[in-house]
């Protein structure tokens, strides 16, 4: 026989109110994952789990990613329009540069090709055309003095963060060694809270397998056991079975 | 006979019940995805605190991975909240050494379900509070009280999950209830929030 329970006997009371509120604490989506990958079953898994956010996420990518891809399609239209006008310019540029030397040597022999005849024809018609072309290219050596801001300065503070990276997981690493997994989990608590971007995450992820292997065959005894034996083929309430 | 010889043989994973049947044994990803929530639910109302509860998942799982060819079909459920018990258990040891020696826990409010904001903050409330009124209660009663009350387990099941008789479930059940209505009696005068109710 069993005694009611304060959520179905005082269902407005306050106790009431709060018991339904621990009934209604779910594991997140985070601890789920986390302990499929402690188990081995990572990628699958959160796969499967977060199958569902994953598709929204990605059909909101889609229509954002289609509707950018329009933009830029219609962006290089535009360019193309845009260096199309400007065609004649362009080919004087480039149709000159090519043969540099070649327009004056054979300006006026007789064995002279086609297409550098073209070539001179088309110089000595836009050249001041050519001119202006020249002068609106931007200069080479702005573009040369602004690419160092362009990189990140921190190579110093990288390799800083990289150093104490390798010192905790190092630390970590002994702690496992000497089987005290908890010290190891707890460094590797820290390493995760300190390192948002960690580029030693899978040794962190291997170091804390090995941990918490470690911590478990502390925890592994008899109640369990206990537990096995005597509830064998019993349901219990509420099982999904 | 030869029925139960040609069902094991189609199905490779299977295991024989108590009662002679064949039961497949289901694969750990599955029974992680369907009792991670009762695991965490479980390890906090036990006392585990919150930074430490992803650990204290993995560890009852990897019990769970370790044991799981020979737990019974159909007893999983009972074998980890047996298991989740227990870690909580030496979980709240540490945790009380740690905060003699000035660690405190921050209580996580990262629970809240899906509904409006208010109501997400009003429930993050609430299990706040829960767990501050559980926290009051000596953790044998804790215990049978958030096994029964919050897991909604049978008096029968808490004692096979505890291993103790079911005399003694119904008498820490019961002091248990007699605390945990005096500590929110209390935290009802305490609390504006409370006195509003």
């Amino acid at each position: 026989m069993n005694p009611y329970r304060v959520v179905e006997q005082y269902p407005r009371s306050f106790e009431a109110q709060l018991l339904r509120a621990g009934r209604a604490v779910k594991a997140p989506n985070a601890t789920l994952e986390v302990t499929m990958s402690a188990l081995g079953l990572g990628a699958t898994a959160a796969a499967s789990a977060s199958g569902a956010a994953h598709a929204k996420v990605w059909s909101w990518y889609g229509t954002v990613s289609a509707k950018w891809m329009a933009v830029a399609i219609l962006a290089a239209s535009g360019a193309f329009v845009a260096t199309r006008l400007h065609a004649p310019s362009a080919a004087s540029v480039e149709k000159t540069a090519r043969p540099s030397a070649a327009p004056v040597a054979l300006a006026d022999g007789p064995e002279r090709p086609e297409w550098t005849r073209a070539a001179v024809t088309v110089s000595k018609a836009t050249a001041p055309l050519k001119a202006t072309v020249v002068e609106t290219l931007p200069p080479a050596a702005p573009k040369a003095a602004r690419a160092p801001h362009e990189k990140p300065p921190s190579g110093l503070e990288s390799a800083d963060s990289l150093g104490a990276e390798v010192a905790l997981i190092d630390a970590a690493r002994r702690a496992v060694d000497e089987s005290q997994g908890g010290r190891a989990l707890a460094l590797l608590r820290h390493y995760d809270r300190q390192f948002t971007r960690p580029r030693l995450a899978r040794e962190a992820a291997l170091l804390r397998a090995r941990a918490l292997e470690q911590v478990a065959h502390e925890n592994e005894a008899k109640p369990a056991s206990a537990s096995s034996s005597s509830l064998s083929g019993q349901n219990l309430p509420g099982e999904p079975q | 006979m030869h029925g139960l010889v040609e069902s094991m043989g189609t199905l490779p994973f299977t295991r024989v019940d108590a009662r002679g049947n064949a039961c497949p044994i289901r694969p750990l990803q599955e029974l992680v995805r369907d009792y991670v929530s009762h695991v965490y639910r479980l390890l906090r109302h036990l006392g585990v605190p919150s930074g430490d509860l992803d650990d204290a998942c993995q560890q009852v799982f990897l019990v769970l991975a370790r044991r799981h060819a020979t737990i019974n079909p159909g007893s999983e459920r009972a074998f980890l909240s047996s298991v989740s018990a227990r870690i909580a258990s030496r979980w709240r040891r540490t945790h009380r050494r740690r905060n003699e020696s000035g660690n405190d826990d921050v209580p996580d409010q990262t629970c809240a379900p899906e509904p409006s904001p208010e109501q997400q903050l009003e429930l993050a409330e609430a299990q706040r509070l829960l767990l501050q009124v559980l926290d009051a209660l000596p953790d044998t009663q804790r215990e049978v009280f958030v096994l029964f009350e919050i897991e909604e387990l049978t008096m029968r099941d808490i004692s096979d999950v505890l291993a103790i008789p079911q005399g003694t479930v119904a008498s820490r059940l019961r002091m248990a209830r007699s605390q945990f209505h005096q500590a929110v009696a209390q935290l009802n005068r305490a609390t504006p929030a409370g006195r509003s109710r």
